[in-house]
């Protein structure tokens, strides 16, 4: 008994990695699991050349697992192979580890010379073929910065991207709505487009970015038909790491802040050392709607971006924008935006857009008014949680009336106005659910009002794979107030994701007949997600709703690829 | 130029138009590769000091810009960033790339990497209505109950554009909401009894409700 007990641990001796001595300095050479042999074990990439021998020991540390041990039984120039001692999992490729090396080990002196490199080889055999046994010839590019022995690829000069060849990557979609509501197919539709930036196109390193859709819409603004909008046919030049100054033009979204709209004209970016940018642009900038017709105001603008460092947890931006209409001077905009966005605390966002009268204000004197604004407190905590509060200033908001029906009076330009004051809270609840709840308040020129919703989203509910959110919603509205409840079902499976929704609401109209104040209204939508091939996502959906006893529904398709 | 007098040449550019997204999709596909597929006209983008000294662990030995056919790269495990929808399946090189540390970009958030086609008026947290598979908004009959402006009755089936003329470009600006200002048609069509001569232009609510205009009553 004794002399197995003896054998055992004489067994376990030899099995132990050897540690330095004690006393003995320890030198650590960081490594990591390049491949897992479950039958011998892990493959490192350190060996002999960084005085890795056998026996010496290794540890891992798994992400999310205890650390493990290991020791070295067999290495060669690169690589060792590192048997995991203990009942430790077998950790995976890409883990990091250390091996530990005695202080004292040393290379071995060089046979000749001073430097430790190595040997220099033998001339090439005929035709410059390598002879068996014969070493490969020394690489001698020091243009690329490139050290005997070091790795192939450490310090080499990429590729410009005027050097690269022409490629395309994007998106294209296609979209179908069929409505069917009480006596028409009104605002039934059809979008086909795409999004592509064809890369390096012409030899000089740019892009051509296009972004364009046909559509067909049954009616919108009174009229029925297809349109081609052009969203952008920009070429982009410079702005990469090996370029600080950036210019495009063509039609685009103006790239440096796109608070400035669309632009049919340049602009030219420049970004410093430091990291601040700044840039200026000119053209003319199309109406934002769905004709998108261009050519009426023409724009100026200048902006300025500063960065506290390279990581931009702090952003100040300022920008002035000059707008001429048929060659008037018509707008004078100042934009402002702050981003704070530091990790793990408050972060805060702004945006304001301040009008200049510079001499129509009201009584013709100059005068200043936030017109838009967007300010936004928000926090994420690492359990799940967060909040988030953000305030909203519009005046002037959209007004789509026709001269000659309904003419709009100076009087509502000056009341116009819409303020909205939103809380979201959310939480992560035990076993992946979810608690949230929205919270808002607004004020326009005649009402003021306000909404609640609070929802619980269940995890697992009635499947592994499904969540269930129950949703109870209330709000004081324009002309209406509403109580409703919303319950929406999501299931999550391989090849196929589909969720079913229902929506029950109650509404009273204050301002309606007594007999016609009440509604109650269903609405029940059912949604498919599959992939149809590679790379492309499809959204089937059905919806009926039902309301006063009219029953409308839709039909439709989302179809996404991506190239 | 009107909508209306466009129709001749813009049958012809549906065509133009159709034909240049299938040229774009092919050509995409025959020179953009697979997902984690190195394409040697890019040459070594990313720096590779940091990477194990191993080639062989994501190359394969004799065309090094095909990865081999086991290369997993972690990215949550590896960066902290965990890629989810569309982006597990972006190639590498839609992010790093030229523009410089992606690190810089990722701390902005979505605005980072993707332009603002909502041109700063929504703010910045785009997953509230958009998912990362594709770029569909998703919820915005549930968001209109946070607003002044609920969707009710027939509302509920309303293309976005028909209220929203910027929506095909990004532009969701809060619009007026008196019934005027989409239903100038409706208005106009309005002749018994004749409302515009009349001067009914205005609170419409004292007649109609959201859900037909037939129904209409007189108070």
């Amino acid at each position: 008994m004794r002399s197995r007990a003896g054998l055992l641990l004489a067994l376990l001796a030899l099995a132990a990695p050897r540690l330095p001595a004690q006393g003995e300095g320890v030198r650590r050479v960081a490594c990591r699991v390049t491949a897992v042999d479950p039958g011998k074990g892990v493959l490192i990439d350190r060996g002999t050349r960084d005085l890795v021998k056998e026996g010496d020991a290794v540890e891992f540390r798994p992400r999310g697992a205890a650390p493990v041990t290991g020791r070295v039984t067999a290495v060669t120039d690169r690589s060792a192979t590192v048997e995991v001692v203990g009942v430790g999992a077998m950790p995976p490729t890409g883990t990091r580890g250390e091996v530990l090396l005695p202080e004292g080990r040393k290379a071995p002196a060089p046979e000749a010379g001073g430097e430790a490199v190595p040997p220099v080889p033998d001339k090439p055999g005929p035709g410059g073929e390598e002879g068996p046994g014969r070493t490969p010839p020394t690489f001698r590019n020091q243009d690329e910065g490139f050290r005997q022995g070091q790795p192939l690829l450490v310090g080499m000069r990429p590729r410009r991207p005027a050097e690269r060849a022409t490629r395309v990557v994007g998106r294209g979609w296609f979209i179908g709505d069929l409505v069917k509501d009480q006596d028409d197919w009104d605002n039934s539709l059809v979008r086909l487009g795409s999004a592509a930036t064809i890369e390096n196109p012409f030899g000089h390193g740019g892009n051509l970015g296009v972004d364009f859709e046909f559509n067909y819409k049954t009616e919108t603004n009174l009229v029925r038909g297809t349109d081609l909008l052009v969203r952008e046919l920009a070429y982009d030049m410079g702005g990469t790491r090996f370029d600080a100054d950036g210019f495009v033009f063509g039609r685009f979204l103006q790239r440096g802040l796109p608070e400035l709209q669309y632009l049919d004209g340049a602009e030219w970016i420049h970004r410093t050392e430091g990291g601040d940018r700044y840039g200026a642009s000119a053209g003319f900038m199309p109406v934002p709607d769905e004709d998108f017709d261009t050519g009426d105001d023409f724009q100026l603008a200048l902006w300025y971006e500063w960065v506290d460092s390279l990581e931009e947890e702090l952003v100040l931006t300022a920008a002035y924008q000059k707008t001429f209409h048929h060659g008037n001077a018509d707008r004078d905009l100042l934009l402002a935006k702050v981003r704070y966005l530091p990790r793990d605390a408050w972060r805060f966002q702004g945006n304001l857009w301040v009008d200049f009268y510079l001499a129509n204000g009201d009584a013709g004197k100059p005068s200043v008014e936030v017109t838009e604004a967007w300010l936004s407190l928000s926090r994420d905590w690492d359990d799940g949680s967060g909040t988030d509060l953000t305030f909203r200033h519009s005046v002037l908001p959209y007004m789509q009336r026709f001269e000659f029906v309904v003419p709009i009076t100076f009087q509502e330009l000056l009341d116009s106005r819409y303020d909205v004051l939103s809380l979201d809270l959310w939480s992560a609840d035990q076993g992946d659910g979810r608690t949230r709840g929205t919270f808002a308040a607004w004020i326009d020129e005649d009402d003021v009002g306000g909404s609640a919703e609070v929802g619980e989203e269940f995890a697992r509910l009635l499947s592994v794979y499904s969540t269930t959110e129950l949703s109870l919603y209330g709000n004081v509205a324009k002309g209406s107030n509403g109580l409703g409840a919303r319950l929406w079902h999501r299931v999550t499976g391989p090849g196929l994701n589909w969720s079913l929704l229902y929506d029950f609401s109650y509404r009273h109209f204050p301002s309606i007949a007594d007999d016609r104040d009440d509604l109650l209204q269903h609405r029940a939508r059912l949604t498919g997600d599959l992939d149809p091939w590679g790379g492309a996502d499809l959204h089937l959906y059905g919806e009926a709703r039902l309301y006063d006893e009219e029953l409308t529904w839709s039909l439709g398709f989302y179809l996404q690829w991506r190239f | 130029m009107t909508r209306a007098n466009r129709g001749p040449w813009v049958r012809r550019l549906w065509l133009l138009a159709a034909g240049l997204v299938v040229v774009a999709c092919v050509s995409g596909r025959q020179v953009s590769g697979t997902l984690h597929r190195w394409w040697a006209g890019l040459g070594p983008v990313l720096p590779h000091e940091s990477f194990p000294a191993d080639c062989s662990l994501c190359h394969v030995g004799d065309r090094w810009n095909i990865l081999v056919s086991s290369f997993r790269f972690d990215h949550a495990k590896e960066t902290g960033v965990p890629l989810e929808g569309a982006h597990a399946e972006a190639l590498c090189l839609r992010c790093h790339n030229d523009r410089g540390p992606v690190a810089q970009f990722q701390a902005r958030g979505c605005g980072g990497c993707h332009e603002d086609v909502h041109q700063g008026f929504l703010g910045t947290r785009c997953t509230e209505c958009h998912q990362q598979e594709t770029w569909r908004a998703v919820g915005m009959i549930e968001k209109h109950e946070q607003t002044r402006f609920p969707l009710i009755g027939s509302h509920l089936g309303v293309s976005c554009v028909r209220c929203h003329p910027g929506a095909l470009v990004g532009r969701y600006v809060p619009i007026d909401a008196r019934c005027s200002t989409c239903h100038q048609r409706d208005l106009q069509n309005a002749v018994n009894p004749p409302h515009l001569g009349l001067g009914w232009t205005d609170h419409c609510e004292r007649c109609h409700t959201p859900t037909k205009w037939e129904h209409g009553s007189v108070r």
